[in-house]
């Protein structure tokens, strides 16, 4: 758990940091209150709309001080960077998904949006997309403070929102954050289960050709220590030649090489053509250029709505169909403990007695402590299924956890498994969600009239190997480990699975979590946001 | 044969273009939805799942193109051989066929007069010649679910969900032991179980399939040592072997020296890893000093064989058997020591030679324009990515140009040789580099080696096929394509290409084109749940079940 809460801490050099908003770093965890503000830009033009946000909603910086009381991150839309200021030939070089959108027809279809519909049809009950098209209300970007205090966000808030409509910019939805924590202190949403557990681990620093993950990850020295994974030398050293976690940091950042040893595509500005280019950095562009896009990042937003009581009188249903605690079905549908540890089968006297004649499984069984006792549950981030459950007796295989990140599970072998690993992780994302809306408090009698979910939020460069991939192969596809169905918590209604002995058992889940919004932003770094400021001044 | 893969392609006259694709709507109506399929395509799906019963897979596509006339070409995926497919379908579709026949561009070779006597007026001759002649055997082909007919792949689908049906939702089963719970199911699905097509002996790779590889291997090193190091040896067996030798070791050492400068290595390409480079020169050095100590102990068995036949023939006149034995034994050593030498020499002439045809190849690879940043017009993006993703599995069809030169076509073909060979032995059981989503794939030469075509049908999205690709197949997949125009920057054949996972994509979407029809007798399996249900079959079926637990868990 030390581990996983490291990862939220920056994995940056200091030096660096400086010019990357303070959000892709931080999770903002001591501030417990937090506001999302969808902004409209489309009647700003000439009245230099950034400028609002001086000296009242500065967008943190990477320096900032840990202690600070109030934090701010600004991320764009593609239509959202052109009507600030960016050149639209310039911004044409980010990626396609980005330029066509969430709810692009097809797109909108593979991420489940739309069910089996043509075109670019009204997203059923969508409030808000980058597009008017799609949804009720058209979105440009993204202002997300935080604070501290609660009267403290409020009153800036309303400062904030009066500075912006000054210069036209209109707020369109405001979706209000609230923090709710498990008894460990973690952070929880509203189905009451511990969430934002399992995070990547960026390893710092430019990739060198030469250097493996592993040696670029010892030169950081930071101040953390990953502890050591080694279970089986003689079987796959490569688990512990690198990080369990671990992927490169262009994963998660511009200008950095991603898994597959490539530059994210960026936009590159001329600086004979253009001034304030020279605001911007140098980043991986060529001489007589700069790079937009260096330091920043792509942000998915998705904003979840989910029905509490209706989850629960469903899980009530289903529990008591197969004569189980409810807290137990929700877990295993979930993958999950409500306090986040992770499901390990129960283990009989002969299996045990098996598995200490295999040397592998054995000492796996103590590097993840309890696994084999009948606790049912560790709270290491640091291990995975394809020794400790491969047949998904204790973590279901189609379980929400385990479709979000398989790590080894498809390893049929143990050496298998480093592969396995490797090639899981070339699809992770670092997320920064937040609940919105009340927390539930007391008995609901199953009508939950209170709007409330999750803000999911999660940054990555390559947004179709790594968010949609996850969406559409992992939780979402019904191929996903010969299952036929599709994740029980996000999915649509269906048959769900659990493993079990001696045969599996299964239940008809229905689906509580409903998409009411969503873009994909673009999360620049402070030096993009002044080459924007400074557009905007020259236009006006 | 167990099953067939073919493409079968015509060239389409441009002016008839908009008259073949009113035909295929109108007669192949198609809009993407296999497995939710409604209307007429439904209705075309049940006819054809119906009247050809060997088909699995089938697709229609037309590639446009600014160098070339439109290609229409067709993909079969069937079991048996394809010529009573093409019977088959003529029953069905003869009519429809026919009018594509009459789009197409009249031959100009053996098969013009076959095409005149088709395209005749009110003509009945049979089509499935022409067709049959048309039709292009594939160079590379790969399937995941390997002796699976339709039918037993329909079959035990259809049992699987019977018991399902019968499992409910399993609370009723417990406590019961999972033979017991085979027991019952075997009583009751008694009849089912006796009536499936079965196959006691899962897709192995036989011996034949790896003496199959090991002669391709033992004749490629053959090719270039013997071929190529013709020359040395001659030069050798005249000029007296020492110095052939010194000058060839000169050369080598020296071409090892100017590499880097020779190669003029421009693009930022990944390097080998320097255990990669030891492992394949340890490999080469060892097979090359195998292969020359073999090729002298030939030459000196040959040459003891026909001096025992001599020493043989002197039994009768002289009796001195000892004599003849110690000549023969004599001469052996003579042989390999007038004859190692040369043969040496044939080899290292070989290796230099290789040496420079890499470099050649390098200096090609190194100034090759590649297609880096392609940018498709949106309306085909979209085209293509609205037949994509309705359902478990999805179609690929690519056309690519082959790069211009006589080397390109020759690594091209050995490459292919070498794939096909490598698909049927390590790649068995449709695991292919632990990735197990492919039904039918295949890659098949058209215009003589002048024009790439790839046809797959597998499972998932197309973005997690092409993921798969680059993570764990990039050595089978850069064999394939890097010989193709703008494949993306890649060393010496094997390494890069398809590993820049953004490019290849990139360059793979490029060559694509939007499917017109597309047919999948069983839209709803995936490969793996194709061999589970096979599992579970094979559990019910047989007497002797070994692992209860491991066959319950399927269920």
């Amino acid at each position: 758990m030390g581990f996983a809460r490291a990862a939220h801490g920056w994995w940056i050099r200091e030096n660096k940091r400086e010019d990357i908003q303070a959000f892709v770093g931080k999770s903002f965890k001591a501030l417990d209150h937090a506001v999302a503000l969808c902004l409209n830009i489309e009647s700003c033009q000439g009245k230099q709309w950034l400028e609002a946000l001086s000296g009242l909603a500065d967008v943190t910086s990477g320096t900032v001080a840990a202690e600070a009381q109030r934090a701010t991150a600004l991320a764009l839309t593609y239509q959202g960077l052109i009507l600030s200021g960016l050149d639209e030939k310039d911004a044409a070089q980010f990626s396609l998904p980005f330029r066509e959108g969430m709810t692009e027809g097809n797109r909108a279809r593979r991420l489940h949006d739309v069910k089996a519909e043509r075109g670019d049809g009204h997203r059923h009950g969508w409030k808000w997309s980058g597009c008017r098209k799609t949804a009720e209300h058209e979105v440009h970007a993204l202002l997300l403070l935080y604070a501290s205090d609660y009267d403290d966000l409020c009153m800036w808030q309303s400062q904030v929102e009066a500075a912006l409509s000054k210069r036209g910019c209109r707020v369109e939805i405001c979706v209000n954050l609230t923090m709710m924590k498990t008894a460990e202190g973690g952070m929880k949403e509203h189905f009451g289960f511990a969430d934002g557990i399992s995070q990547p681990l960026p390893l710092d620093d430019y990739w060198d050709e030469n250097d493996t993950r592993a040696d670029a990850y010892q030169k950081q020295g930071t101040t953390y220590v990953e502890p050591a994974f080694t279970i089986n030398e003689e079987l796959h050293l490569s688990l512990s030649e690198r990080s369990y976690n671990g992927i490169p940091t262009g994963d998660v950042l511009f200008g950095r090489p991603d898994s597959f040893r490539e530059l994210p595509p960026s936009p590159f500005l001329s600086v004979d053509e253009d001034t304030a280019a020279n605001l911007l950095a140098h980043g991986n562009a060529p001489p007589g250029f700069r790079d937009f896009g260096f330091d920043g990042s792509y942000l998915v937003v998705r904003q979840l709505r989910q029905d509490v009581a209706g989850f629960w009188a469903d899980v009530w249903k289903n529990a008591e169909m197969l004569g189980i605690s409810a807290d137990e079905m929700a877990a295993r549908m979930m993958g999950r403990t409500p306090s986040g540890e992770l499901l390990r089968p129960v283990v009989d006297q002969q299996t045990l007695a098996d598995v200490a004649q295999s040397k592998a499984i054995w000492q796996l069984a103590k590097q993840a402590g309890n696994a084999i006792l009948p606790t049912q549950a560790t709270t290491s981030e640091e291990h995975g299924f394809a020794l400790a459950d491969p047949y998904g007796f204790g973590c279901p295989l189609g379980s929400h956890v385990r479709r979000a990140n398989p790590r080894d599970g498809g390893a049929k072998n143990a050496r298998e498994i480093p592969k396995r690993l490797d090639s899981v992780n070339n699809h992770r994302i670092l997320r920064r969600g937040r609940p919105y809306g009340p927390e539930v408090s007391g008995p609901l009698d199953g009508s939950d009239s209170e709007e409330r979910g999750l803000l999911f939020m999660c940054l990555n460069t390559d947004i179709a190997r790594q968010f949609e991939f996850i969406q559409e192969t992992w939780l979402l596809s019904r191929q996903f480990q010969q299952l036929g169905e599709t994740d029980p918590i996000l999915g649509p209604n269906g048959r769900y699975t659990m493993q079990d002995r001696p045969i599996r058992r299964n239940v008809d889940v229905q689906t509580f979590v409903h998409p009411i919004g969503g873009e994909y932003f673009f999360l620049p770094g402070m030096k993009a946001i002044e080459y924007l400021k400074a557009r905007q001044k020259e236009e006006s | 044969m167990d099953y067939s893969i073919a493409t079968m392609a015509l060239e389409i006259h441009s002016v008839q273009l908009p008259r073949v694709r009113q035909l295929l709507d109108c007669h192949f109506p198609f809009d993407g939805r296999t497995e939710t399929a409604s209307g007429r395509y439904e209705k075309l799906r049940n006819r054809i799942y119906a009247e050809l019963p060997m088909l699995h897979f089938f697709g229609i596509m037309i590639f446009e193109d600014q160098h070339y006339d439109p290609l229409l070409a067709i993909q079969i995926n069937v079991d048996g051989d394809i010529g009573p497919f093409w019977t088959a379908i003529e029953a069905s579709f003869g009519d429809e066929l026919r009018a594509l026949i009459r789009c197409s561009k009249r031959p100009r070779n053996r098969e013009a007069p076959l095409f005149d006597t088709i395209v005749a007026d009110g003509s009945t001759t049979p089509l499935a010649p022409y067709l049959s002649m048309k039709t292009r055997r594939p160079v590379t082909d790969y399937r995941g679910a390997r002796r699976f007919s339709r039918d037993r792949i329909v079959s035990e689908s259809l049992l699987y969900e019977r018991v399902q049906k019968e499992l409910g939702n399993g609370i009723r089963w417990k406590g019961q032991s999972a033979r017991a719970i085979n027991q019952t199911l075997r009583e009751k699905f008694r009849a089912e179980i006796k009536t499936l097509s079965r196959d006691p002996h899962p897709w192995k790779a036989s011996f034949v399939d790896w003496a199959k590889l090991a002669l391709l291997v033992l004749a490629l090193l053959a090719t270039i040592t013997i071929t190529l190091g013709a020359t040395t040896a001659i030069l050798s067996l005249i000029l007296g072997p020492g110095l052939i030798t010194s000058c060839i070791i000169f050369a080598i050492v020296t071409v090892s020296f100017l590499w880097r400068k020779l190669v003029k290595d421009g693009r930022p390409v990944p390097q080998p890893r320097l255990r990669s480079i030891l492992l394949f020169a340890s490999i080469g050095v060892s097979v090359i000093g195998a292969w020359s100590w073999l090729g002298t102990e030939i030459l000196v068995i040959i040459y003891q064989k026909l001096l025992a036949l001599k020493s043989y023939a002197c039994i009768f006149v002289t009796n001195d058997m000892i004599a003849g034995y110690l000549s023969c034994l004599e001469a052996a050593k003579e042989i390999r020591a007038v004859a190692f030498p040369h043969i040496l020499n044939a080899f290292l002439g070989g290796l230099l030679t290789l040496a420079i045809l890499v470099i050649w190849l390098r200096r090609l690879e190194s100034t090759d324009a590649t297609h880096d940043g392609v940018k498709l017009p949106n309306r085909m993006m979209k085209g293509m990515r609205s037949y994509e993703d309705w359902g478990m599995q999805n179609q690929m069809c690519s056309l690519l140009t082959v790069k211009p030169g006589i080397l390109r076509t020759i690594i091209l073909r050995v490459s292919h040789l070498l794939l096909s060979r490598l698909a049927r032995t390590l790649y068995t059981n449709g695991v292919l580099g632990s990735m197990r989503t492919i039904h039918f794939a295949h890659w098949a030469v058209l215009n003589r080696d002048g024009r790439l075509i790839f046809f797959s049908n597998f499972d998932g999205s197309w973005e997690s096929y092409l993921n798969d690709f680059t993570e764990k197949a990039s050595f089978g997949v850069n064999l394939a394509w890097s010989q193709c125009l703008g494949f993306p920057p890649n060393m010496y054949v094997i390494l890069g290409g398809s590993a820049l996972g953004r490019q290849f994509k990139a360059w793979a979407r490029h060559s694509m084109t939007q499917s017109c029809f597309w047919y999948s007798a069983y839209p709803h399996l995936s490969v793996e749940m194709i061999h589970r249900n096979a599992r579970v079959a094979a559990g019910l079926a047989s007497l002797h079940l070994e692992d209860a637990d491991a066959w319950a868990r399927d269920l």
